[in-house]
């Protein structure tokens, strides 16, 4: 090989890195140059350290190929015309070797026909230096290489923190997935599971959280030997916050677990009124300004003479279905809990006949919309109840949750749905 | 913005949006407290364009009430739509609310 033009004194800053060291400085870009000829190598290895480059040396194609596994090298120049493998056929293998970072190849040749790029090119070579080269413009021509491995290399470094910032995020969505699905399964357990504690009375419900979980709850539980207790609240908003508030307030508002048993003693339990004005007070905050507030309806029912008591918070009335079909809006009562602590609640008395029925909702049903924008309402609510009274209660809750999913069509639930049944059966 | 408010005679009228749902009742309510605060504690609250409300919006409106009351003030309602009229209704809040048909009347009710 003959070299003309060299110019190894030239005093060019240093192109490898920002060392003007002699020799190569401690992380310098390595370079491989992979040439048949040890005086090419050898002066192209001075040339490489003078710029600031570490030069690695191989004397064919395949000790080069071999050399470059080992990952730690980007860069290469590879002479065209070798015994063995030729400089194309380096590139090509080099392309068809899967290795964690792109490798520049700049071949070395003395040809300059357009075919000849062509053929270069293809088979996966990045840039050319003709030779005899010029010594500024292999430096010249090496330095584009480092530029584009610095861009390459920058670019790889972003998609890396990109990833992990996706990973991160999906690591998170998943885990609010798995605490949403793990918070619906606690409030699921809150809620009935059978109707057998409250015999001879029956029930049936339905529930349908708008967001997963849910900021409706109710309950039905024995709060002595002659009566029962049932509650039905929504609290304002719907989603976490609601569903928390709505959780912490089942508590409260279930015998033997709740707090108020322990402040005021058991027969707070059987004054619905006197109940929901402690729940207002625990709820009201000391500021006087609205923080969370629910609607609840709160009652007392002796399964065996039908007589019962009941005090509403701001919630949908109660019906009672009578046995001819014919329906009785309970009375409207207080304001919501949780709003204003002057409020007073009063509790109404009611009498389930047998076969008759009571029945408690949020209003998330009568305001369910479909997709002309008509709302459920309480009318078609009342006559889905009347026509098929026949059913048992569960039966009749099913009902109506799939008349609320037909209702809404494909769209999601804009509130939370639930609706109790309580009936006293027919003797 | 989500309201639009104007002074008349020391009065604070503010008109909610048309949808005052869970997704805009946070910034409405700092938005009415603020204007409030800043004002005579006399205040009337223009639903007009109001059509949905949902259970967030009715707390904006009661925060809206409480922070007028502790400056000795009042919060009057005007022009509600018969659906949020139902809704004050279903939660008895029309009981704690003077609750005007146009908002002339509302003002003119502070004297």
């Amino acid at each position: 090989m003959m070299i003309t033009q060299a110019q190894v004194g030239s005093s060019v800053p240093a192109a490898g890195t920002a060392s003007t060291q002699q020799d190569h400085a401690p992380g310098a870009r390595k370079v491989l140059v992979i040439d048949d000829a040890p005086d090419v190598r050898a002066y192209v290895r001075a040339l490489l350290r003078k710029w600031g480059f570490e030069a690695v040396l191989a004397s064919n194609g395949a000790e080069g190929l071999e050399r470059l596994r080992e990952g730690d090298i980007r860069l290469v120049i590879c002479d065209w015309m070798m015994d063995g493998m030729s400089g194309p056929e380096v590139c090509a293998a080099i392309r068809r070797t899967d290795f964690a970072h792109y490798v520049y190849v700049m071949l070395l040749t003395g040809r300059t026909e357009d075919t000849d790029l062509v053929y270069g090119l293809d088979a996966g070579a990045d840039d050319f230096v003709g030779k005899p080269f010029d010594v500024q413009v292999l430096r010249a021509r090496l330095q584009v290489g480092v530029r584009i491995l610095g861009l390459e290399e920058r670019l790889a470094e972003q998609n890396r923190r990109l990833k992990q910032s996706h990973d991160a995020l999906d690591g998170a969505y998943r885990q609010i997935q798995n605490d949403l699905a793990a918070a619906a399964r606690i409030q699921r357990e809150s809620l009935p599971v059978s109707d057998e504690n409250i015999a001879p009375l029956r029930a049936g419900w339905l529930f349908l959280p708008a967001a997963k979980i849910s900021g409706d709850s109710f309950q039905f539980f024995p709060i002595s030997a002659d009566e029962i207790g049932f509650y039905h609240l929504d609290v304002a908003g719907h989603g976490i916050p609601a569903a928390l508030l709505s959780t912490s307030l089942s508590r409260s508002l279930v015998p033997h677990t709740g707090i108020v048993q322990h402040t005021k003693g058991g027969g707070e339990y059987l004054n619905p009124a006197g109940f929901l004005h402690t729940l207002n007070e625990e709820l009201c905050s000391p500021d006087g300004e609205v923080s969370s507030y629910a609607t609840v309806v709160y009652g007392v029912l002796n399964p065996l003479t039908g007589e019962g008591r009941l005090a509403l918070a701001g919630h949908p009335q109660p019906l009672l279905l009578r046995t001819d079909g014919s329906f009785e809006f309970l009375p409207k009562g207080g304001l919501p809990v949780g709003m204003f602590d002057t409020a007073d609640y009063t509790a109404q008395r009611f009498r389930l006949a047998p076969g008759e029925r009571i029945i408690t909702y949020s209003d998330g049903i009568t305001d369910c919309f479909d997709a002309q924008g008509r709302a459920f309402d309480i009318e078609h609510l009342c006559e889905l109840l009347r026509e098929n009274r026949a059913l048992s209660s569960k039966a009749l809750a099913a009902l109506l949750r799939d008349a609320v999913l037909a209702w809404r069509g494909d769209a999601e639930l804009e509130d939370d749905v639930s609706l109790l049944i309580i009936e006293r059966p027919a003797a | 913005m989500s309201l639009t408010h104007r002074q008349e005679n020391g009065i604070d009228v503010v008109s909610l949006p048309e949808r005052l749902v869970m997704a805009n009742a946070g910034d409405a309510r700092a938005e009415l407290k603020q204007i409030i605060q800043a004002g005579s504690g006399r205040v009337v609250v223009n639903l007009g364009d109001t059509e949905f409300m949902d259970s967030s919006g009715l707390a904006v409106v009661v925060a809206g009430l409480q922070a007028a009351r502790k400056m000795d003030g009042d919060l009057y309602l005007a022009q509600m739509s018969d659906t949020i009229r139902a809704l004050f209704e279903l939660t008895r809040l029309h009981t704690v609310f003077q609750i005007f048909d146009d908002e002339t009347a509302a003002v003119r009710a502070f004297g």
